[in-house]
């Protein structure tokens, strides 16, 4: 199952954009909300590798400011391309779900 | 450099209100990263995340696992991959260059210095063969102890109290040194035999090598000219 391992993890930038797009979150939030919505296992110790990587690809963009523990957090954001991307991932995953469930189907 | 300072200030600060068994697996984590080859800013702006994720898990008593997986190397690694992703090899190839000049010229100074309190006198010049050691030392050996001291961060507690008999030297930390002699052997052997051994005891006075160390140091500047223009850009 190590492919669906992959495939999921590619997911999961689609669906961490669609929590940033919520509101303004951190690191630990999302790790924290993609276990409640069942994302337990893939997620570990994954979020923060992607949150670089959607960062660097302009898709978030990031403030840092002193959270109430003590260090320095990075607050993200949405940027245009970032809400673009959702929109593209959001359709994406509409026609693969519908040709999945048309396969399962029968 | 100043805001770089300040995380520090404030990581070192807070990293203190782990426990044992967290501050443990922080430490190794930062050995980690501190050894890669990212700019400083990045790994504090890394280490402050991963400080502040893993204080807010131990208050709410969850597991590590959830932030930072049950392989720490493997989050680290992954981490360093992100964020090297958009560096070059040109990037990467003048980065090494650079601070291997840096720490050529460092260690040339330190040499020099060390050598005039022990003979109380300063001759300001060096030696061919202090030149050698000192540009093996910066380009081969520091580079390799670096990724030593990586390799060191994922050692048990056990292999720990080990390899502090040892002097903390791991297995490629022990083949950097042997590359480092076989290296210096080499090229002694090789100038010795065009030139003379006589060469290795010629003193290269720091007067007549101003304009040599003027190039290098204009290199290390325009490197890291580069280097910020490039970072900007990207």
């Amino acid at each position: 199952m190590a492919n669906s391992t992959q495939i999921l993890k590619g997911l999961l930038e689609g669906c961490i954009l669609k929590i940033v797009s919520n509101h303004e979150t951190y690191g630990y939030k999302i790790c924290e909300r993609l276990t409640v919505y069942g994302f337990q296992e893939i997620s570990e110790g994954s979020v923060y590798p992607i949150l670089i990587r959607l960062e660097k690809k302009k898709l978030l963009y990031s403030n840092m400011i002193k959270s109430s523990l003590g260090p320095m957090r990075k607050y993200y954001y949405l940027t245009k391309e970032g809400y673009r991307e959702l929109e593209d991932f959001i359709s994406s995953w509409d026609k693969i779900k519908k040709n999945i469930d048309n396969v399962l189907e029968g | 450099m100043l805001l770089e300072w300040r995380f520090k200030q404030i990581r070192v600060k807070q990293q203190k209100k782990l426990n044992e068994s967290n501050l443990y697996l922080y430490k190794r984590i930062t050995s980690y990263i501190q050894n890669s080859e990212l700019r400083g800013i990045e790994k504090e702006e890394i280490l402050q995340q991963v400080v502040d994720m893993m204080l807010q898990a131990q208050i709410e008593d969850k597991s590590m696992d959830l932030i930072i997986g049950n392989d720490y190397e493997e989050f680290c690694k992954s981490i360093i991959e992100e964020c090297s992703s958009d560096k070059d090899k040109n990037y990467r190839m003048l980065n090494y260059i650079q601070k291997g000049l840096l720490g050529m010229i460092l260690i040339l100074a330190s040499l020099t210095i060390s050598r005039g309190i022990l003979n109380s006198s300063f001759n300001l010049g060096v030696t061919v063969d202090y030149l050698l050691i000192a540009s093996v030392i910066s380009f081969v050996l520091l580079p390799a102890i670096k990724k030593s001291s990586q390799e060191s961060a994922s050692l048990t507690f056990w292999n720990k109290k080990f390899y502090t008999v040892n002097k903390g030297l791991t297995k490629s930390g022990a083949n950097a040194f042997v590359l480092m002699i076989v290296t210096v052997v080499f090229i002694r052997f090789i100038l010795g035999k065009t030139l003379s051994t006589k060469v290795f005891h010629y003193t290269i006075n720091l007067y007549s090598a101003i304009p040599y160390v003027v190039l290098i140091l204009l290199i290390i500047g325009s490197i890291e000219i580069y280097k910020r223009i490039y970072n900007k850009s990207i």
